[in-house]
């Protein structure tokens, strides 16, 4: 009686011992999954996808419930709204004739002096319109989630534009869903230029609402203005010159704030856009 | 043969109730509410859970089922795989180390003791995130995360405490007996 009494102090102890044992193996695993992930190890990547096409329909079929108070919700605001808009639009409507017809001229003005330049413009610019399913806009992260079908035509690195200013960039592609990098994600960082100025600089995210433009170069005396408008530079070959980014909103000694111009409240639908450039290999620093 | 096997099933499934209640308070948290304010506010429900169900009925919140729920954390919250799962790990050590000093305490005491394990944790996190991207994180919507986390508590231990009386008390007494 008293040995098994013994053996069974010592199954207790040992299985004590086990379970330390296991914590301290997943806080190693832990560990090693956080370096991989930062060395971007094809076996963490391999993983993230493999785990981003189960979850992904999970997160697509949650919000279908709340997608739907907020349709219903929407529409209802918009028939109440209804009057008073087409009044709006109906004035809108003959001022935009007017301003079509100054397009039309400037259009044969500008085809004239293109000819004139031998100018290249961009040739067989595609996009696809996605869904967005998912948007984690937090102090820990930035990025959404959109739905881009089963086509491939979406690759890492192209442009993801709403109301044709730049949001971000696709992360990653997993089957049918993609991961964009928000402009205001901590690792997101963006070749830029200040358009009246022509000052160039590096806009970096922080994870909070504001951007900042680093290193702005210091080759043309004019300073910068609350209320200037930031382009993409085109340099780096990741996003093409003159979309917009953003516009500043404050200039001190320290640092630059830039607001996106794009608010992520009311996203629903966003465009990527293949410019056909050159885009960033997996491992490789996307900044220029 | 056929009683023991769906038995043995019916065990089986009651010890996985504390993870899928879980998994489904995560899977609520990623329902988007379409109100600018609240995108930002995003309580960390599984630590919540993770904490009541060790206190409460710790034989089925294995580290194993903490592991999973890191995982999955990590991959709804699209942060650095085994970030969440680091967090969890020390959470359930250091409440599995104070359980039994919390039992039988006011529901304010546990509270309180959730409130520091919730500043802990998110600040493990703030820092394992800051020290991955060689960046402060802003610290403001981690303390908005931290209250918001806290003050949804109560609701997250009222509902699993529910599910706990429903399913799982029975269980809970024949495993004491034992």
């Amino acid at each position: 009686m008293k040995r098994r009494r013994v053996l069974f102090i010592h199954l207790s102890q040992s299985r004590v011992f086990l379970q330390k044992i296991a914590v301290l193996v997943c806080l190693l695993f832990a560990l090693v999954l956080m370096t991989l992930s930062k060395v971007e190890h094809p076996f963490v990547l391999r993983l993230k996808q493999n785990l981003s096409t189960i979850i992904n329909p999970i997160v697509n079929i949650v919000r279908l419930p709340s997608d739907g108070v907020y349709y219903v919700y929407t529409s209802t605001h918009r028939l109440i709204d209804a009057c008073s808009e087409n009044k709006a639009l109906t004035l809108e409507n003959e001022r935009l004739r007017l301003v079509e017809q100054q397009n039309r001229i400037l259009k044969i003005e500008n085809k004239f002096l293109s000819d004139m330049l031998n100018y290249m413009p961009f040739e067989d610019v595609q996009f696809v319109t996605a869904k967005v399913i998912a948007l984690k806009n937090d102090g820990f992260v930035r990025m959404l989630t959109v739905y881009v079908g089963q086509k491939n035509l979406v690759k890492k690195g192209q442009v993801v534009l709403h109301r044709n200013n730049v949001i971000g960039r696709i992360d990653s592609v997993d089957g049918a869903y993609a991961q964009v990098l928000l402009l205001s994600d901590i690792s997101s960082k963006i070749p830029v230029m200040i358009e009246r100025t022509q000052t160039r600089g590096i806009l970096s995210g922080n994870n909070t609402g504001t951007l900042n433009l680093l290193y702005p170069s210091s080759d043309f005396n004019e300073p910068l203005m609350i209320g200037d408008k930031v382009i993409t530079s085109g340099v780096g070959g990741i996003f093409p010159s003159g979309l917009t980014v953003g516009r500043i909103i404050d200039v001190s000694t320290h640092e630059i704030k830039v607001e996106a111009v794009e608010s992520l409240d009311s996203l629903e639908f966003v465009y990527i856009v293949d410019y056909h450039l050159e885009t960033p290999q997996d491992g490789a620093e996307t900044t220029p | 043969m056929k009683e023991t096997f769906k038995e043995n099933l019916i065990a089986y499934i009651k010890a996985c109730v504390p993870f899928l209640s879980s998994v489904i308070w995560l899977l609520l948290m990623m329902m988007p509410l379409h109100v600018p304010l609240f995108q930002m506010i995003k309580p960390d429900v599984v630590l919540a859970c993770i904490y009541f169900w060790i206190l409460c009925f710790d034989h089925s919140m294995g580290v194993i089922s903490v592991v999973l729920l890191g995982l999955l954390c990590d991959m709804f919250g699209n942060v650095v795989l085994g970030t969440h799962m680091a967090v969890f790990i020390v959470v359930y050590v250091a409440t599995k180390g104070y359980a039994l000093w919390f039992n039988a305490k006011p529901f304010i005491v546990n509270w309180l003791g959730f409130a520091l394990i919730c500043v802990g944790a998110l600040m493990m996190k703030w820092a394992i995130l800051s020290i991955y991207h060689h960046r402060l994180l802003p610290i403001l919507y981690i303390a908005i995360n931290c209250v918001s986390t806290v003050l949804l508590y109560p609701l997250i231990a009222k509902v699993n405490l529910w599910v706990y009386n429903r399913y799982l008390l029975d269980d809970e007494a024949i495993h004491e007996q034992g």
